[in-house]
């Protein structure tokens, strides 16, 4: 699942993980809608998430996550130093700085998903 | 925690249009690549590569970018992005055959996109990532 409010970088991430993995991705423009979807039983082993967002930002999002579903990966992004510190400090899984390169979110696959394919992108 | 992207230490950290349509268009040129290479498309894949070049073509005409390394005119280049974004969605599409002499046409104006737009990077295509679809 990939949650940002700005349009192009949402709509680029859900392309290339798409390419990626070759299943639908999520995608959401706030941290409420994304939450309103995984409550409601809406698959996503991982969540991509920007901080600052309308509505609900992404620390929230990962906390509530974080207590209702422990395993779920969650990885926060931001261009904004101090929001990395405080990710880590909440339990984010990893971190993406922004700005980031097609060659990042290929990372994150490799990692999540080639590495480690218990769970998958959706 | 891992980290993944940049790490934070430029005061630049704005992901504009221009920055989006670079990897837009580098994400294409590894989807050219990983095609011509006899990787797996599946359903989902070929929506994105389809996704990716009508986006691109869309955009080419409206963004004012500029490459550092550009030895022709800006014009040509748009047309040479335009131009893979037509063969990407044809070559995607597998209604049309892609010989050799086609093959070689698209090799290179990949080039010729990469010397001007990534003249320092390399497109690693990620073998794990790409057999599976």
């Amino acid at each position: 699942m990939v949650v940002d409010d700005d349009p192009g970088i949402r709509k680029l991430t859900v392309n290339a993980l798409t390419y990626c993995v070759n299943r639908e991705i999520a995608s959401f423009k706030n941290g409420l809608e994304a939450w309103h979807y995984l409550e409601k039983g809406g698959e996503a082993d991982i969540v991509i998430s920007d901080v600052d967002m309308p509505e609900m930002n992404g620390f929230e999002l990962l906390s509530r996550c974080k207590a209702k579903w422990a395993d779920k990966t969650v990885i926060l992004m931001s261009g904004i130093k101090a929001n990395r510190e405080k990710a880590e400090l909440n339990g984010a899984d990893a971190f993406l700085g922004k700005p980031f390169a097609i060659n990042d979110l290929f990372d994150i696959v490799q990692c999540y998903v080639v590495d480690e394919p218990g769970p998958e992108l959706s | 925690m891992k980290r993944f992207g940049n790490d934070l230490t430029s005061p630049d950290t704005e992901m504009d249009a221009c920055h989006i349509f670079r990897m837009r268009l580098y994400l294409l040129i590894v989807m050219v690549k990983a095609r011509l290479a006899g990787y797996p498309v599946g359903k989902f894949r070929k929506q994105a590569v389809l996704e990716n070049a009508a986006m691109l073509h869309r955009d080419i005409s409206k963004i004012d970018i500029r490459f550092s390394a550009s030895t022709s005119s800006n014009h040509l280049f748009k047309e040479r992005v335009k131009l893979l974004s037509v063969m990407a969605t044809a070559m995607i599409s597998d209604d049309y055959p892609l010989g050799i002499h086609r093959r070689a046409a698209i090799l290179d104006n990949i080039e010729i996109i990469t010397k001007t737009a990534f003249p320092k990077q390399e497109f690693a295509l990620v073998h794990e990532i790409l057999k599976a679809a």
